[in-house]
């Protein structure tokens, strides 16, 4: 067997527009799948700092955060305006939003949804050669917070959608090759 | 008598979507927060289970592998329910002995088809 075959197999760089592709399938499908609503993409917030809070998300709203690890590295952290979140919540479960509130799964629905995007996601640029695997969600919710990260460089993505009128943020930070 | 679903999750949203799903036809749903409870839950001989694979204290592949190194349990048909749609990964559940494979997101009808398609093969079987 000569050396060639030890090589690895080449796979193509990860383009902007592949990420912004499988994000936009992996919000589309699961909130179409799982709410039956359809999302109004904004696109993407040009050049954002490695650090900052994305512009698009004010008062009270909720962050599930997913992240991937394997042939490439890093974390979606998707917000959602406590509205929509609620609405989101109600539909999926056949509750009403008082019903959600009692139940206490807002925040597990976030979570799962996320999950769900960052596993749309990852499978989507798995089919480019890219294998991953999702960790657990994490979620916070509140009004006046952000969630930063420790990265010192990587590559960062804000997609901005609309649902029923209200926002939802997908916030991909990666780590350089 | 009703069919009894063991479903294992560690997000109570899908165990409350399951429940939902199956609200119209003569099933008692159980439910596990992880894989150390699901083999728990499971020594009730449930008619089939459905297996979240990434969850905290026990995945949904080791408890598989448990089930199926226990006699007693070895044979509940098992389903696997994930966001790891993988090629690799469905690979690997089908190995250790799951019958099927849903990928999150799903719908209703793509649940309920899958489980009864199995329910009534596992009766067929039972039967013959």
């Amino acid at each position: 067997m000569g050396r060639d075959h030890l090589m690895p197999v080449a796979r193509d760089e990860i383009s902007d527009a592949s990420i912004e592709r499988a994000i936009e399938k992996g919000v589309s499908e699961v909130l179409a799948t799982m709410a039956s609503e359809k999302i109004e993409s904004l696109g993407r917030t040009p050049n954002p700092p490695l650090h900052s809070r994305p512009q698009d998300i004010e008062g009270p709203h909720v962050v599930a955060s997913v992240g991937f690890v394997g042939d490439i590295n890093g974390i979606i952290n998707t917000h959602f305006d406590d509205q929509v979140a609620t609405e989101l919540s109600a539909k999926i479960l056949g509750m009403s939003p008082a019903e959600v509130a009692a139940a206490g799964v807002l925040t597990d629905s976030m979570g799962e949804l996320t999950n769900m995007i960052v596993g749309v996601f990852k499978n989507t640029l798995g089919e480019v050669g890219y294998v991953c695997k999702l960790t657990l969600p994490s979620i916070i919710r509140g009004a006046d917070f952000h969630v930063d990260h420790t990265l010192r460089s990587g590559r960062r993505y804000i997609f901005n959608f609309r649902c029923r009128g209200r926002s939802i943020v997908t916030d991909i930070i990666m780590e350089e090759d | 008598m009703p069919h009894r679903i063991l479903t294992v999750d560690d997000s109570k949203t899908v165990r409350i979507i399951i429940r939902n799903a199956f609200k119209r036809f003569d099933c008692e749903i159980l439910e596990a927060g992880n894989g150390m409870e699901g083999l728990d839950r499971a020594k009730s001989k449930p008619d089939l289970i459905l297996l979240d694979i990434t969850m905290p204290v026990m995945s949904g592949v080791e408890m598989l592998e448990r089930l199926h190194a226990d006699p007693e349990l070895a044979g509940i048909p098992v389903v696997m329910l994930t966001a790891e749609g993988q090629k690799t990964t469905a690979e690997r559940a089908m190995q250790l002995g799951s019958r099927g494979y849903l990928m999150k997101p799903f719908t209703n009808d793509a649940l309920i088809q899958q489980v009864s398609t199995i329910l009534a093969l596992q009766e067929k079987s039972v039967a013959a």
